[in-house]
């Protein structure tokens, strides 16, 4: 088919799209995706099948109206359940035993479980809300704390199913469902596994699971260590995640995916508070038993890092890490300890340890005045096409400004500190890049929803260039600072997207 | 802890390293992956470079074949790549803008590239597409616009021949001829769920079942095939509404 160019090609592609449109609105759960087409709604004597709300690949969530009791449920049916093997249903039937039996404001009702002409299906609580992934990609008036609140109280659901033995298995962000009042409800228990009980499910030591959240054990198989820890990991998951706009692991393949969550230690959530790091790396652990024992330790110290008390968790300091990389790839150990050797001899450690020092003494509050560069109260100077003197290229989706009195900046920032404070308003992405009169530039870049916390309010952001050290803080928090060479030198950025940015000044201090 | 103090929702991430896609391996062509950014870089665009050179100077074939090369060369030369920046959008519309140039200049380019040698520096194997059958009349076609259209084209057939080559090669082959039944037929309107079971003896739920994990795959290629030219998530997602038509 590829590069055919036949006529029977010039349909598929619209064909295709519109397809895949359909797909689009009904692959996660999302109530509301009502407009599309039900997949062969099934007929069941005791409910009347309203909408479709969710698929997955084994089963199709419907909204639906319980006739005896009159009531609007959802309605879950097993995709293959006219067909499925006994291991499947067996799972299904589990399913149901094991949520049925919970009853926790955060965790989703299961009411019934049945079989009818054949299809098994099961009967839940109607969630009328927003999936956790949707609102994380687009938070809205949601902060940053709320988010973390919401973690808290699903873990209090999930660990409310661990102290039923039940470990849950395919936490993810689109499995927590987030109602109008704001309470998150985890659900689709689907994966559910009694823990006492040993069963066909788990002697095939097939993989199930979501990747992107998968624990280590769950990666290799190794279906005797899963266990409420299991969870755990990926409830720190969604927690570095909240963090940092990603998942711990990404990568281009499955295979690379699966390599890094059993190899590799994700980078450390920078930016985000000591306390909050804490918890998501010990969560995280490599080692199923180095993390918190269930969701229930968890929460707890989640809700006293919100409290602002002191958490139990301690981190793991760079020796801590190195011993546990060791651990795991024993064979790239004695490669490590050559090149350890070799940077001792070069003085490689002295200067890297310079350089910590000069980084954290630029880090350090410093008394010294700014000398005023460029004062925003003189000159509007917003991110869009009107603002004068400033030089606008627009680009498909993002602007970039220059300007003459901006540039100036590079003639004194070959070493110095430069402070830009400025407000924005509803920009997705937004970056300031410097590049002095040599190579290379520096950038740093916000991306999707978090813009959002820095939006209305000034803020500060300070670029400090000391030699070949480099940083970067916004409002006193560091931000990870880019090498930047496709600006043209002398220049000074700032780019956004969809939103409007106003400069309010520009200062600049030499160094130390 | 007040909202300054952490960057929930993505304040200081980095962007994914999918969505640096081959872009950013471009812009220097001392980086180890330099090359295989640039086999990218032809496989994607090859066949919408072709096509918008070959309207905008209404080229035979074999001529605008060879334009097209000299494009690629030129890019190269020229160094262009490397002023690419993803801040300021996305690479499609940076692509279209070089293309423009070239086409602008494309004599003395073309002289400067004869002189040259007119070096092939890539081997270009894939086939040219039949623009006639594309187009339907050429004339006063708008390049960009066809470079568009064979763009999506070829994104849409390679995610598609990717996951039929998965699915033959993994013994699913049962699983893509469902979907290719349903979605790539040349009917007016697609067989029912129900009359797609009863013609490949499978049951309805099989039928769903595959045309959730085949639709998934497409899916996911075509999404990587997005991420490789994007500047950022956003833009592979405002990018994915506007193919869907949201």
């Amino acid at each position: 088919m590829s590069g055919s160019g036949s006529s029977e090609d010039e349909s598929v592609v619209p064909r295709v799209l519109r397809d895949l449109s359909r797909h689009e609105r009904t692959r996660t759960a999302v109530p509301g995706a009502g407009d599309a087409p039900m997949p062969e709604a099934p007929k069941l004597s005791r409910f009347e099948i309203l909408e479709v709300v969710g698929q997955g690949a084994t089963a199709v969530v419907y909204r639906a109206r319980d006739k005896t009791l009159n009531r609007t449920v959802a309605v879950k049916v097993l995709r293959e359940s006219a067909g499925m093997s006994d291991v499947v249903r067996e799972r299904f039937r589990r399913e149901a035993q094991a949520a049925a039996g919970l009853a926790h404001p955060h965790v989703v009702t299961v009411y019934d479980a049945a079989e009818e002409d054949g299809r098994a299906f099961l009967v839940m609580e109607l969630v009328e809300g927003r999936p956790l992934d949707r609102l994380l990609k687009d938070p809205g008036k949601n902060n940053p704390v709320d988010f973390l609140r919401l973690l808290e109280k699903a873990a209090r659901g999930v660990a409310a199913a661990h102290e039923r033995g039940i470990v849950h298995r395919d936490l993810k962000p689109a499995n927590i469902l987030v109602t109008a009042s704001g309470e998150p409800k985890v659900g689709d228990f689907g994966l559910a596994h009694v823990v006492e009980t040993r069963t066909e499910l788990t002697r095939t030591g097939t993989a199930l699971g979501t990747p992107l959240y998968m624990a280590p054990e769950q990666v290799e198989a190794r279906s005797g260590e899963i266990s409420p820890r299991t969870d755990v990991y990926a409830l720190g998951a969604i927690l570095y995640e909240m963090l940092t706009g990603q998942p711990p692991h990404v990568a281009a393949s499955l295979a690379e995916l699966y390599t890094r969550i059993v190899r590799q230690d994700p980078p450390p959530p920078k930016g985000a508070p000591i306390d909050a790091q804490t918890i998501a790396l010990k969560a995280l652990e490599k080692e199923p038993a180095r993390r918190y024992a269930d969701a229930r330790e968890f929460a707890d110290d989640l809700a006293r890092h919100l409290r602002g008390e002191p958490i139990e968790a301690r981190p793991v300091g760079p020796w801590g890490r190195l011993l546990r990389r060791c651990r795991r790839n024993p064979r790239s150990t004695m490669i490590a300890a050559a090149a350890f050797v070799i940077l001792v001899g070069a003085g490689g450690i002295g200067l890297r340890m310079k350089r910590e020092i000069d980084r954290l003494a630029l880090l350090t509050p410093d008394p010294r005045p700014w000398t005023p560069v460029f004062d925003g109260s003189s000159m509007d100077c917003f991110l869009y096409p009107t603002a004068p003197g400033w030089k606008i290229q627009k680009g498909s989706l993002v602007s970039v400004v220059e300007h003459p009195q901006a540039m100036q900046t590079q003639r004194m920032f070959d070493d110095g500190e430069v402070r830009v404070r400025f407000e924005c308003s509803g920009q997705n992405y937004m970056g300031f890049n410097i590049r002095m009169t040599s190579d290379p530039g520096y950038g740093v870049e916000w991306g999707r929803g978090g813009v959002n916390e820095i939006a209305g309010a000034e803020h500060t952001l300070v670029f400090s260039l000391r030699g070949e050290t480099v940083t970067a803080t916004l409002d006193g928090r560091r931000l990870p600072v880019k090498a930047h060479s496709g600006s043209r030198k002398g220049t000074f950025h700032f780019s956004s997207v969809g939103g409007l940015l106003r400069i309010k000044a520009i200062d600049y201090r030499s160094p130390r | 802890m007040n909202s300054g103090d952490t960057t929930l929702g993505g304040g200081d991430k980095a962007f994914p390293e999918t969505t640096l896609g081959f872009a950013g391996g471009l812009r220097n062509p001392a980086a180890a992956d330099y090359a295989r950014s640039l086999e990218i870089l032809c496989a994607r665009y090859w066949k919408p470079v072709y096509s918008y050179i070959r309207i905008a100077w209404a080229k035979s074939n074999e001529d605008a074949k060879d334009f097209t090369q000299e494009f690629f060369a030129w890019v190269v030369e020229e160094d262009a790549l490397r002023r690419y920046e993803r801040e300021r959008g996305g690479f499609r519309p940076y692509l279209k803008v070089l293309l423009r140039r070239f086409v602008g200049h494309a004599e003395r380019d073309r002289q400067r590239l004869k002189r040259g040698g007119a070096a092939r520096v890539f081997s270009l194997d894939g086939d040219a597409p039949n623009l006639p059958e594309l187009l339907g009349d050429p004339a006063g076609v708008d390049p960009e616009k066809v470079f568009e259209r064979v763009w999506l084209e070829d994104l849409v057939q390679q995610a598609i021949g990717r996951v039929r080559e998965r699915c033959l090669r993994s013994g699913k082959e049962t699983r893509f001829r469902l979907y290719e039944a349903f979605a790539l037929g040349s009917g007016a309107e697609p067989p029912s769920y129900a009359e797609l079971a009863a013609r490949f003896g499978v049951t309805m739920g099989e039928v769903e079942k595959s045309m959730y994990l085949v639709r998934e795959e497409i899916r996911q290629e075509m999404r990587a095939g997005l991420a490789q030219g994007a500047g950022s998530d956003r833009e592979i997602e405002d990018e994915w509404q506007r193919l869907l038509g949201g």
